[in-house]
């Protein structure tokens, strides 16, 4: 409460009605005052008639007010008698210091509530009892209010029309949050009959003619135009409360400190009382706390003992076995969780035990980044069960019977792989570990690099050409998990998750020609190689569909494919051969059709051309179909080690 | 017409011209303008702004005065994933060498923005003051920031109690 009672230091909510200075808990206590009260009760009221705008510093939470014109003034107070500054109220008073009436006009705005959350409140918990007070969107209205001279309200939310007496006050309460929205925004409209109009009102806008309108809003302060139509008066008074750096509003704050990690936010709750309450908001710690099953149990159990308080949960956690990976968890955590989400089938395990991955890098001679050791606390390999095979976890292709399905490889395995590379002369090949294996041959891997030059990623290697994967293991899976859940990469039959990109945006190249709508694809093979002159190798999916509705005298017949190669240098070769794959393909509505096939090219290159068809009910007309030019580029070599310097036949690398 | 300058009185009674564009940025003068449609101009009270801050908030809306407008981001269907912290990279080079301002005017210039409701000049004062923020003790944001501390060595005990032997961990 910003005011206490006169006679007994109590909290006030009531003034002396007549100079509106004087503040007093109980009618007894007023009664008790009157004898000394009434000799400057005048003087006051002398004061009252011309509040004066409080300056910024005297507001502090306490009091919004406005002083205006001679006859009229407008200010409110908060309420802050609850210190938890949760809910306060405002209440909010119009002053009629003129000798005539003044009268309020409809559709008065009252209030500009900012804050979505507070304006719930207010409708809740006024729409039921207020009869003149609406709430429409953010503002609260009042309907119409005429204050005989002299006379005040005190607006409260059940105020009644035309109820109004110097001794009778109207409180217009609004919960309010104490440290506030920052803006109050008090806009009261207030129209003198002609009749009665001030004469010592000061002329602002004398030539304002839309103040005649009582309807008319206008923003700013404004008086005058005295004659003898009624005229309307606006105050407005906005309003921010006082506000040092170390007392932000808990909204600036939480905005932001919502751009904090966990350990900048747990510092920052040891500030002060102010900033430890809003930094320890729950919406804060949120981010960092996904609940979802399948994690160790040392995790699990912290997160079921503090389920719906993330902050604690936090804390609970950083004393944890998992407090090491203070910095990853979060991340690690939502690309996990992700992933689980993201693929069907995934025959993945639960995580290693920091006993398991201490004494695989010893075995190893290596020892993984944090965030790499964090994936691995939480997820294990991939195996198939049951000869069901299952999706690798970074996919794979499938062309003339060959392909890869790479997932992710178990501790066990690694080591079994790692021995063989560690008899490598070259540090470089040393510094490999393997931690991803095509499923079902065995014979591609990722390497996990310890090189300095590349610490933590991700490499592939064929013939001791090292190309880099991704960034880390960790990226790896992001842009997996990406290009699964945005329908880029698509699971084929058997589960297996084909890297062939499918959307047009990202990589993908279409024509259509008659109805027949070719998409084109092409994924660059590291592990194959091409010919001598055109040493990269590219596999490339040809999807051929037609649309369920065209017309059935569209259909056609593949009879023979035309491609013009171009290569590095721009040269144009010539490619023509009957049916794709051995197969001439039957196109009708509806009907789909895909193949893969594969190339060579010398580091970039294109492919595009047009498949001949044959009508199938149109006499038998041939037309060219267009497939789209589809672009390859074999990645860069980011180390190359000559094979005869491999100084064991290290399986994975020369297979 | 809408004529195509404002004129606004900040807290210091000074009334500043701002073209209408730049006005129209703020939502908070936006509405006031809308508000007062057909009423003569006059000058619109800012009495929580003053004019050294303004200067400073119409110097940030002539530079982003082309950007294109905030979009509203689509919420995802996966309500797990709803949450995401927000990020607290200040990309643009102009706002870089903007924000490097004493502490007292950076805030200023956020309650301004908080105030007029110019959005990407709030996003901008609420990064940049995180930025401070990130990896300070708490000691060192006191100190900068000039505030009291007003918790007990209880509830210091009781903090680092929770908080365990990782906090002061690098």
């Amino acid at each position: 409460m910003s005011h206490t009672c006169t006679v007994c230091h109590k909290d006030a909510r009531k003034f002396c009605g007549k100079c509106k200075q004087e503040w007093y808990c109980s009618r007894d206590c007023q009664i008790a005052a009157w004898k000394n009260h009434k000799d400057e009760c005048p003087k006051l009221q002398e004061k009252a008639k011309r509040p004066e705008l409080p300056k910024s510093d005297s507001f502090k939470g306490k009091n919004i007010g406005y002083g205006s014109e001679d006859n009229v003034s407008v200010w409110a107070n908060i309420d802050d008698s609850n210190s938890t500054g949760d809910i306060t109220q405002l209440r909010f008073m119009i002053v009629n210091g003129s000798n005539a009436n003044i009268k309020i006009a409809s559709k008065t705005t009252l209030l500009t509530v900012k804050d979505q959350a507070l304006r719930k409140k207010v409708h809740s918990s006024d729409a039921n009892k207020s009869q003149f007070v609406q709430h429409k969107d953010q503002e609260v209205n009042i309907d119409q209010l005429t204050l005989a001279p002299k006379e005040h309200a005190v607006l409260v939310n059940h105020f009644q029309r035309g109820d109004v007496r110097p001794d009778q006050f109207q409180l217009l309460e609004l919960p309010f949050k104490m440290d506030g929205k920052g803006v109050i925004k008090l806009a009261v409209q207030v129209t003198v009959p002609a009749s009665v109009a001030p004469t010592s009102a000061t002329a602002t806008s004398s030539s304002d003619t839309g103040g005649s309108n009582p309807c008319s809003v206008t923003s700013g302060t404004k008086f005058g135009d005295r004659g003898n139509t009624p005229t309307t008066h606006v105050f407005t008074s906005q309003t921010v409360m006082d506000i040092q750096p170390s007392h932000l509003l808990p909204e600036l704050l939480e905005n932001i400190f919502s751009r904090l990690d966990c350990e900048s936010l747990g510092r920052v709750a040891a500030v002060n009382h102010h900033w430890r309450e809003a930094s320890g908001t729950n919406v804060l710690w949120k981010h960092w706390g996904i609940y979802i099953g399948d994690v160790p149990e040392e995790l699990q159990s912290i997160e079921r003992t503090h389920k719906d308080d993330y902050k604690s949960m936090y804390v609970a956690y950083l004393n944890s076995s998992f407090g090491r990976y203070k910095n990853h968890l979060v991340d690690v955590r939502k690309t996990v969780s992700s992933l689980t989400e993201t693929i069907q089938k995934l025959g993945i395990h639960c995580g290693f035990t920091p006993a398991q991955l201490d004494r695989y890098e010893e075995t190893v001679k290596l020892n993984l980044d944090d965030e790499t050791r964090c994936l691995y606390r939480l997820i294990g390999d991939q195996t198939s069960e049951d000869g069901i095979t299952c999706a690798g976890v970074f996919g794979g292709y499938e062309f003339y019977g060959t392909g890869c399905n790479m997932s992710l490889m178990g501790l066990r395995q690694s080591i079994k792989w790692t021995n063989r590379l560690s008899q490598a002369k070259i540090d470089f090949i040393r510094s490999l570990i393997p931690i991803a294996v095509d499923l079902d041959a065995r014979k591609k891997f990722f390497y996990y690099s310890k090189h300095p030059s590349y610490p933590g990623a991700i490499i592939d290697v064929r013939h001791g050409d090292c190309i880099l994967v991704a960034d880390s293991l960790l990226s790896l899976m992001k842009k997996s998990i990406y290009n699964i859940s945005s329908g880029n990469w698509l699971p084929i039959e058997n589960g297996l998750i084909t890297v062939f990109p499918t959307r047009l945006d990202m990589g993908a190249t279409e024509a259509v020609t008659r109805g027949v709508r070719i998409r084109c694809s092409v994924v660059y093979v590291h592990e194959e190689v091409g010919s001598e002159q055109s040493p990269n190798f590219f596999s490339y999916r040809v999807q051929m569909s037609m649309d369920p509705t065209e017309s059935p005298d569209r259909s056609c017949q593949l009879v023979s494919r035309h491609w013009s190669c171009i290569d590095c240098n721009g040269v144009v070769s010539h490619v023509e051969g009957p049916g794709v794959i051995g197969e001439y393909p039957i196109m009708k509505p509806g009907a789909r059709f895909e193949y893969t096939s594969c190339t060579f090219q010398n580091g970039r290159g294109s492919m595009e051309g047009f498949f001949r068809m044959k009508s199938l009910t149109r006499h038998g007309e041939m037309f060219d179909v267009e497939v789209p030019r589809f672009s390859m580029e074999a990645p860069q070599v980011i180390f190359r080690v000559k094979v005869s310097a491999l100084a064991v036949p290290v399986a994975p690398l020369t297979q | 017409m809408a004529s195509e300058s404002i004129s606004v009185t900040t807290s210091d009674d000074q009334t500043i011209q701002l073209s209408r564009k730049h006005a129209q940025m703020s939502q908070t003068i936006n509405s006031m303008l809308e508000d007062s449609v057909g009423a003569d101009q006059e000058a619109i009270p800012l009495p929580n702004v003053s004019s050294e801050v303004l200067k400073k908030v119409i110097d940030w809306c002539t530079h982003h005065e082309n950007d294109p407008a905030p979009v509203e981001k689509v919420k995802k269907l996966n309500k797990k994933r709803e949450y995401k912290a927000k990020n607290s990279t200040i990309s643009d080079e102009w706002d870089k060498n903007f924000v490097n301002a004493e502490l007292r005017v950076i805030v200023d210039i956020l309650l301004a923005a908080n105030y007029l409701d110019v959005k990407g000049l709030f996003e901008l004062m609420c990064k940049h003051i995180a930025n401070e923020l990130k990896g300070k003790t708490p000691d060192q944001i006191r100190e900068r920031f000039g505030i009291q501390d007003d918790l007990t060595e209880e509830d210091k005990a009781a903090m680092r109690k929770a908080w365990g032997a990782t906090k002061n961990d690098s």
